[in-house]
């Protein structure tokens, strides 16, 4: 098996986060662990010799080709959009053969020839895409494994992932679409079947960036190895969760024969079941700052992209007096579960979540800030503490869904 | 200045083509290729030290204090050119758990 794919630069401001040799490729490979899978990629003078010190120690073979500029992401935190340096990169022409190809978009543009019987097609690229870019690609069998924003430009702006899929399975001829939805899990698609959803395995800490190259990496070794789409989706969803429970490079083998990740991650759950109709979260916080009203901002689009529909406060009732108080609590009433950003420990956010309890509500905190007298209270009865902003997206979206919280300040990874 | 011969330690030398200095230089990382009987046997708050191993590529390998080599590391091309500079690291354990080392790569305090 072959992986087609970038190797790039990462760095998150916030939590720090500093990789010189990450990206699709890089990634997805040092998931698979040594010996199984060839990564072909692209490289520049500056950065060969981290590429191939890193590859060396995870254990990855590779052929790098030449690249004529550094190409990296940064990201201001892990749930943010990146800003890319190096998008006028170019490679030299990139050959690849194998019985089973794994082909990531990149960055860098350049002629590339690929010949598999069974090839799987990431696009890797949130923004911009219009089509699906299978030139120079060839296989027997094609496999698309997107996400719902790519799956939706694909299919020509189709938001429902299920007929979003469907038309990029006839577009394209592809055997499967597989759509990847975060925090709700996947949808696999083969023609002439009904649509199949595989559920995501909540942890307990969610590091998301690059969960989608391991998801990839998971579904296509799974393929190669015998799996029907289905059983080789779960096998991804696995790894993906190892991925962001553990941010650790290598998916143990056993997850990748099948073995259920909660088995070996203390912590994560089983496959939670997910409902069509999508969870509603509360989004408890104060809106009275620039940086106050801009978290608020930042977490509600977060969370409607991993599928979840918010009650904000801000945005479903407005700013204004006495009178808001009877109009946030009917949307505190209807919601599933209560994401509350404590830093500053508003009265009127520590009040939701007071209400919230007293209703059974399951909640979970982002607390960014010091240690406070008044997280005794919330873990006292029953809300989970993230210090971690994508950790309490993540659960907070999870916990709508009816997944158990535990009551205790939790770490990130 | 003539006769140094030590690294350069100051704020703002440079190192490393991403133009930071090796002072700061903060990296967590997992211990890969965990060599059995000395990985497996490293306690959280142990301090190991941080070297560059020749070879094609070079390896950043973490050494306990009884000189074993208790796995490697993925550097940035930063953490390279420090340690080329002469500049020491030390990797603080973090979590041991399940034979998962996770390591706090930090230059050494003067």
């Amino acid at each position: 098996m072959k992986i087609v794919g970038g190797t790039y630069a990462e760095r998150v401001t916030v939590p720090a986060h500093e990789d010189d040799a990450s990206g699709s490729g890089m990634r997805a490979a040092g998931a698979l662990g040594p010996g199984t899978a060839e990564l072909v990629t692209a490289i520049d003078a500056a950065t060969a010799e981290v590429a191939e010190v890193a590859a060396a120690t995870r254990g990855i073979e590779r052929t790098m080709i030449d690249r004529d500029e550094k190409v990296g992401f940064n990201y201001f935190t892990p749930v943010s959009d990146p800003s890319v340096d190096g998008p006028g990169a170019t490679h030299a022409p990139l050959v690849a053969e194998d019985e089973t190809v794994l082909v990531f978009g990149m960055v860098e543009h350049g002629p590339r020839r690929v010949r598999a019987q069974r090839l799987v097609v990431d696009p890797q690229r949130p923004r911009d895409l219009t089509g699906l870019n299978l030139e120079g690609l060839t296989g027997d069998r094609l496999g698309v494994v997107a996400n719902a924003r790519e799956t939706s430009a694909l299919a020509g702006g189709i938001l429902d992932p299920a007929r979003a899929a469907q038309q990029v399975l006839t577009r394209s001829g592809a055997e499967v679409v597989v759509v990847k939805e975060a925090g709700r899990g996947c949808l696999v698609v083969t023609e002439g079947a009904e649509p199949v959803r595989v559920g995501p395995h909540p942890t307990r800490t969610v590091w998301p960036l690059g969960s989608g190259d391991v998801f990839a990496a998971g579904f296509t070794h799974a393929w190669d190895s015998g799996a029907d789409p289905v059983e080789a989706a779960r096998v991804a969803s696995n790894a993906a969760a190892w991925w962001c429970g553990t941010r650790r490079d290598r998916v143990p083998p056993e997850i990748l024969a099948g073995v259920p990740v909660e088995t070996l991650l203390p912590g994560a759950g089983g496959e939670l079941p997910v409902l069509e109709r999508p969870p509603l979260i509360y989004l408890a916080a104060p809106f009275f700052t620039l940086a106050e009203r801009w978290l608020v901002e930042t977490c509600r689009a977060v969370l409607q992209g991993l599928g979840a529909r918010v009650f904000s406060p801000l945005h479903d009732v407005g700013p204004g007096g006495d009178e808001v108080a009877a109009g946030d609590l009917d949307g505190l009433r209807d919601s599933d579960a209560v994401l509350a950003l404590l830093d500053g420990w508003d009265p009127g956010t520590v009040y939701e979540v007071g209400w919230a309890h007293r209703h059974t509500l399951p909640v979970v905190g982002f607390l960014n800030g010091p240690a406070h007298e008044g997280t005794k209270m919330l873990v006292g009865t029953g809300a989970e503490l993230h210090s971690d902003l994508s950790s309490a997206l993540y659960r907070g979206v999870w916990a709508g869904l009816g997944h158990p919280l535990t009551a205790e300040r939790v770490r990130p990874a | 200045m003539s006769g140094s011969s030590g690294p350069d330690l100051t704020p703002g030398s440079g190192a490393g083509d991403g133009g930071g200095d090796c002072l700061d230089l903060r990296l967590s990382r997992w211990l890969e290729g965990p060599v059995p009987g000395v990985a497996d046997h490293l306690p959280v708050g142990d301090v190991l030290t941080v070297q560059l191993q020749d070879g094609s590529p070079v390896i950043v390998a973490l050494i306990t204090a009884g000189g074993q080599i208790a796995g490697s590391v993925v550097p940035t091309g930063r953490l390279l050119t420090c340690l080329r500079q002469g500049v020491p690291f030390l990797a603080h354990v973090r979590s041991a758990v399940g034979g998962a080392i996770q390591v706090e790569i930090r230059a050494a305090a003067r």
